[in-house]
């Protein structure tokens, strides 16, 4: 059976309860779920509760879903938009700083789990922290166009905005990157 | 626009490089078709700054996806538990107060239908109505503490 038929069938299980479809969904989709969520909040804890509050969401919310569009741009959507009210309420924090515990916010070494040698561990870890000193307009599509590797029309979907714009951002926002990278010292490619 | 001939080619902030920009990251990321990927490829032909731009852009892209695929998994595992329990919750609680209410209400009726004297009565229906009272403030001023409490949001 084709993949999206498999995926279909599944999400209409969904939608009449199925459990274990669900479950079957949320193996499926979540490394995509959680990387979007580290790229945004570049915080593996906080990135792993934006990934349990999306399936919650899209859950409760799978009724709303539309058939016939990729139910990943859907999921994406979901945590994109939870990861900028998350980001909204650190912005403005009522809570504390967890630098002020001496807990400084942790980044994932991008590199640890690759097969590749270590100056590539080394080039991506730089590229991570470049990746979080960018905008975070230009951060977010990069995440989605790159890391995530969605279509610009799915973008442009998920972002509410046409797929000239997205375009656009796409292409400053890799020249931010490399521009950023050079600031770092790093020569790139 | 200054795209010439073979050998003098558009130079770098030209107009033609400025309006192809769109055209470009569409390029490289494999979704440019048609006539635009016709005439993006004659211009691509002749420009060594856009050919630079790409091969740039091509490898940033390649790094970003590549630093996707390490991420892997959220740590720690599946979310899956989690969420299970989330959503089961709700269900569980549904099933709770109802049953919480039925039982009210057949201890209701087992109490006015028992052939009890009217001190006795009396006795325990206070009982059960001073407890709800009392059950009831705190319950009201908790919530009325948690509405107005300023650090309710602070993580701990």
């Amino acid at each position: 059976m084709p993949v999206r038929k498999v995926e279909r069938e599944l999400l209409r299980k969904c939608r009449a309860g199925d459990w274990e479809a669900y479950e079957a969904v949320v193996r499926a989709y979540e490394p995509r779920v959680y990387s979007l969520a580290l790229g945004l909040v570049r915080d593996p804890d906080d990135a792993r509760d934006m990934t349990q509050e999306t399936f919650i969401r899209a859950f409760q919310a799978m009724d709303l879903y539309d058939p016939d569009r990729p139910f990943l741009g859907w999921v994406l959507g979901i945590c994109r938009n939870r990861c900028i009210d998350f980001l909204r309420q650190v912005r403005h924090p009522v809570r504390l700083d967890r630098e002020r515990d001496g807990r400084k916010p942790q980044l994932p070494d991008p590199g640890s789990r690759s097969d590749g040698e270590a100056s590539d561990g080394e080039l991506r870890t730089l590229i991570w922290e470049a990746l979080g000193r960018i905008g975070e307009e230009h951060r977010e599509v990069l995440v989605l166009k790159d890391m995530q590797g969605l279509e610009y029309a799915e973008i442009a979907r998920i972002l509410n905005i046409p797929q000239g714009t997205v375009a656009s951002r796409v292409y400053y926002a890799r020249r931010s990157l490399k521009e950023t990278l050079e600031s770092m010292g790093v020569s790139y490619p | 626009m200054t795209a010439t001939g073979e050998g003098t080619g558009p130079r770098p902030g030209d107009e033609e490089c400025r309006s192809l920009r769109e055209d470009l990251v569409l390029y490289v990321d494999g979704e440019l078709e048609g006539e635009a990927l016709e005439r993006f490829r004659d211009h691509l032909a002749r420009c060594t700054e856009c050919q630079r731009e790409v091969a740039i852009q091509r490898a940033l892209k390649g790094e970003l996806q590549a630093m996707s695929e390490a991420h892997g998994g959220p740590p720690g595992g599946s979310v899956w538990d989690e969420v299970n329990r989330s959503l089961a919750r709700p269900t569980g609680w549904v099933f709770f107060i109802i049953g919480a209410i039925l039982y009210a209400a057949y201890a209701v009726y087992t109490f006015i239908q028992s052939p009890m004297d009217l001190v006795e009565r009396l006795a325990i229906g206070l009982l059960v109505i001073g407890f709800l009272i009392l059950l009831t403030s705190v319950g009201w001023e908790r919530i009325k503490d948690y509405k107005t409490d300023p650090y309710k949001g602070v993580e701990r």
